[in-house]
């Protein structure tokens, strides 16, 4: 008896943490598309400038490694 | 099988040295500081979308408020870029040991104060003609956005009149000039986006 109850209670109450999520439940859809297209953009725009320095930074770290290597002897030196 | 054969050969990468930086520490510290910024610019841009999408069907700008002057604004803006393409060519003199670099560098800074007054301006006529921060969201998002962005452009000449004092002194470090320049191309960068959102 106490399971359906406990069962009453949470389906009168989860779905209001459910339609308090303007993504998903918005009608006007212009909104809905701005509030996906703006997460998505929050989520992509740090991890897309933390990559792109990290690629850069390697790419200057090797650079500067290769500047930094001793020239290769020629082939057909004897020593 | 010989033993030569069955043993890998790696190349070895060496650690970097002690005295090895892929950054000066100022540019370094700068882009970080940048990344705070450009988050920041992205949570007012994310905000002005959001709002601006609950009036679909409506008119934006809200009826009874100016319209933003976009033909001067982009005569700013083209001020703003070229700019960013004069301390460029500063910044490659200022390297080279070229004299003239202090004379391109003083065009960019010209070039900025140009854009910051001629936003000022642009501020008095909006106010003048109704639109305040009370006025509706627009007003404020507007004031709140393109507000902020000329705090940094103001932040940003100072910045750039100090380091083209001490170049003017012979005191100015190849690494002060890229870290004032990281921190104007961002300014400058960030801006046709915001001109984009808010003006168009």
């Amino acid at each position: 008896m106490w399971v359906v109850a406990l069962a009453l209670v949470a389906l009168a109450l989860l779905p209001e943490p459910g339609f308090a999520c303007p993504v998903c439940f918005d009608p006007n859809d212009e909104h809905r598309q701005a509030f996906l297209a703006t997460a998505i953009f929050m989520t992509v725009l740090p991890l897309g400038m933390v990559g792109g320095v990290g690629i850069w930074l390697r790419k200057r770290l090797r650079r500067l490694d290769d500047e930094e290597a001793p020239p290769e002897p020629p082939a057909n030196d004897p020593s | 099988m010989s033993t030569d054969a069955a043993v890998m050969q790696f190349e070895v990468r060496p650690e970097p040295g002690p005295g090895k930086k892929l950054l000066p520490d100022g540019v370094m510290g700068m882009v970080i500081f940048v990344f705070t910024e450009v988050m920041l610019f992205a949570g007012l841009i994310s905000a002005h979308t959001i709002v601006r999408s609950r009036a679909a069907g409506e008119m934006w700008p809200p009826y009874g408020q100016p319209r933003l002057p976009l033909e001067e604004t982009a005569i700013n803006t083209a001020a703003l870029l070229l700019s960013a393409v004069v301390i460029f060519f500063a910044q490659r003199a200022f390297r080279r040991g070229v004299g003239s670099a202090r004379w391109t560098f003083l065009a960019s800074i010209v070039l900025g104060i140009f854009f910051v007054a001629s936003q000022g301006m642009e501020w008095a006529a909006l106010l003048g003609e109704g639109l305040t921060m009370q006025s509706s969201a627009y007003g404020g998002f507007f004031y709140l956005i393109v507000g902020t962005h000329a705090l940094h452009a103001v932040a940003a000449m100072l910045g750039m009149v100090w380091a083209w004092l001490r170049m003017s002194k012979g005191t100015l470090t190849q690494s002060q000039f890229s870290t004032v320049q990281v921190f104007w191309y961002f300014v400058v960068l960030v801006w046709p986006v915001l001109y984009w959102k808010v003006y168009l």
